[in-house]
């Protein structure tokens, strides 16, 4: 789960916080209510974890439940590999 | 045998035409999202994008690759939209409709056994538009209400053939309307997205052979949550009770379209070639919705067939709903895309109700006009979408 940990977090902060110091991204931040994601990037989410640990996500599994902070979106790849 | 044709089919739409300029000159932070949008891609040019290996591109993968030149866009790809008033209601833009296709196919109402309305939404929360286009009309057969968000309009094409087809009825109209501005505030981004219009259409008997061939729906009960709607008071004056229908998105939208529509589009694909007994390499157009920019690309290469065989009307029209699917048909029917005696495929996705496919030999069918200011040569129609 490490790995998988990493590499989101990676992914979140090239695309959406180039430049933060990676210590201020929790893992347990709400991404939507922080503004760090918004509709259209939480779909360069979905598909960067589809491509990138080449698992699928249903059409309602996109919602907070599992994409709502990081730690969500690493239990939900960790479950589906 | 007899099986049900289209005699007359009708695309038509309000006067007013709003393109993107009327935002960008609004809303400053849509020209921002534009900026950022150009911005990145001249970024993603030079820097190229992550590859998805061979084998690995499923039917979500390759929605993202068609997507990819819209992504961050706010317009997602429209160009201009047609949009009624406040004033004017989804009735009366659909008894315009049902008027011109009766012109068209100089056919007297007296000959109509059913009119069936599909509406989103209607001009009443709770019931639908169909008895107040036929009492408008003063016409004196059957209707009824057929809905099944964006696949409503072959929806109630599939409903119209089966009544012609039992010999229920001698000729059915069928009036599919969207009126997207009212039901979606001006300032939700999907506002940028949709357009209002209408498609009429008049189905009667036609020899076996011709017509509707076969067909096939599933239902999208997965895609169940993926909107929302509700009630809002009615500020353009044109619903009954002063309530009117109003549509939302959530986070979960795109991602229940993305994931959803090529396995949907499969399956009824398959099963309505399969219902007609035609091979894919038959059929000479793809009359697909186009709800987004990218859909009618997305679903041809999810069937594995030329886009140039399909037409995408999303640039002139943004997202049509329900209506888009038969104006799709009727455009390329006037651009000469289609001809007497071509197989078409029709496809569209419906979230939260049925995705359907229907495979049909055109006919003589009388054609109503292209709306003012719409070019009546491909290229130029084409061209629209190059203008982004």
């Amino acid at each position: 789960m490490d790995v998988i940990r990493t590499q989101i977090r990676q992914f979140i902060l090239d695309e959406f916080l180039p430049g933060e110091t990676e210590g201020n991204l929790q893992d347990h931040m709400s991404l939507r209510e922080s503004g760090i994601l918004d509709s259209l990037g939480l779909l360069q989410v979905i598909t960067f974890v589809e491509s990138r640990f080449n698992i699928e996500v249903g059409p309602l599994d996109a919602g907070d439940t599992n994409f709502g902070t990081i730690d969500r979106v690493v239990h939900f790849v960790a479950a589906r590999l | 045998m007899v099986t049900a044709g289209i005699h007359a089919l009708a695309a038509t739409f309000p006067d007013d035409v709003r393109t993107n300029d009327y935002w960008r000159q609004r809303y400053p932070e849509i020209v921002a999202a534009e900026q950022r949008w150009q911005q990145k891609k001249v970024r993603a040019k030079t820097q190229g994008h992550e590859v998805v290996e061979p084998g690995k591109l499923t039917d979500s993968l390759l929605f993202d690759a068609t997507m990819a030149p819209y992504f961050g866009d706010p317009f997602h790809g429209a160009i201009e939209r047609r949009l009624l008033r406040p004033g004017q209601s989804t009735t009366a833009m659909a008894v315009r409709a049902v008027r011109e296709v009766l012109e068209v196919a100089h056919l007297p109402l007296s000959e109509v056994d059913l009119l069936i309305s599909n509406s989103m939404f209607p001009d009443r929360v709770g019931s639908g538009d169909a008895a107040y286009i036929a009492k408008e009309l003063e016409y004196e057969g059957g209707a009824l209400n057929v809905d099944a968000t964006c696949a409503g309009g072959l929806a109630a094409f599939l409903t119209g053939c089966a009544f012609v087809q039992s010999g229920q009825a001698r000729n059915a109209i069928v009036v599919s309307s969207t009126h997207f501005s009212r039901a979606i505030e001006e300032k939700d981004p999907s506002a940028l997205l949709t357009g209002d219009g209408a498609s009429a259409f008049i189905l009667s008997p036609v020899a076996a052979g011709a017509g509707l061939l076969g067909a096939k729906s599933v239902h999208t009960g997965n895609t169940c949550g993926g909107w929302f709607f509700d009630t809002a008071p009615d500020e353009t004056e044109t619903t009954v009770g002063g309530r009117k229908i109003r549509l939302g998105v959530t986070r979960t939208t795109m991602q229940a379209i993305r994931s959803s529509v090529g396995p949907y589009l499969r399956r009824c694909a398959e099963g309505a070639l399969k219902a007609a007994n035609v091979d894919l390499a038959e059929i000479k157009h793809f009359a697909f919705g186009t709800q987004t920019a990218w859909l009618a690309d997305y679903s041809a290469k999810i069937l594995g067939v030329p886009s140039e065989r399909t037409l995408n009307i999303y640039p002139w029209y943004g997202n049509l709903g329900p209506a888009s699917i038969m104006i799709g048909l009727h455009h390329a029917a006037a651009l000469k895309k289609i001809r007497r005696g071509d197989l078409v495929l029709l496809y569209i996705f419906g979230g939260q109700a049925q995705a359907s496919a229907a495979v049909f030999r055109w006919g003589d069918t009388q054609l109503g006009p292209l709306p003012p200011g719409v070019p009546n040569d491909l290229e130029a129609f084409e061209r629209k979408g190059l203008q982004q």
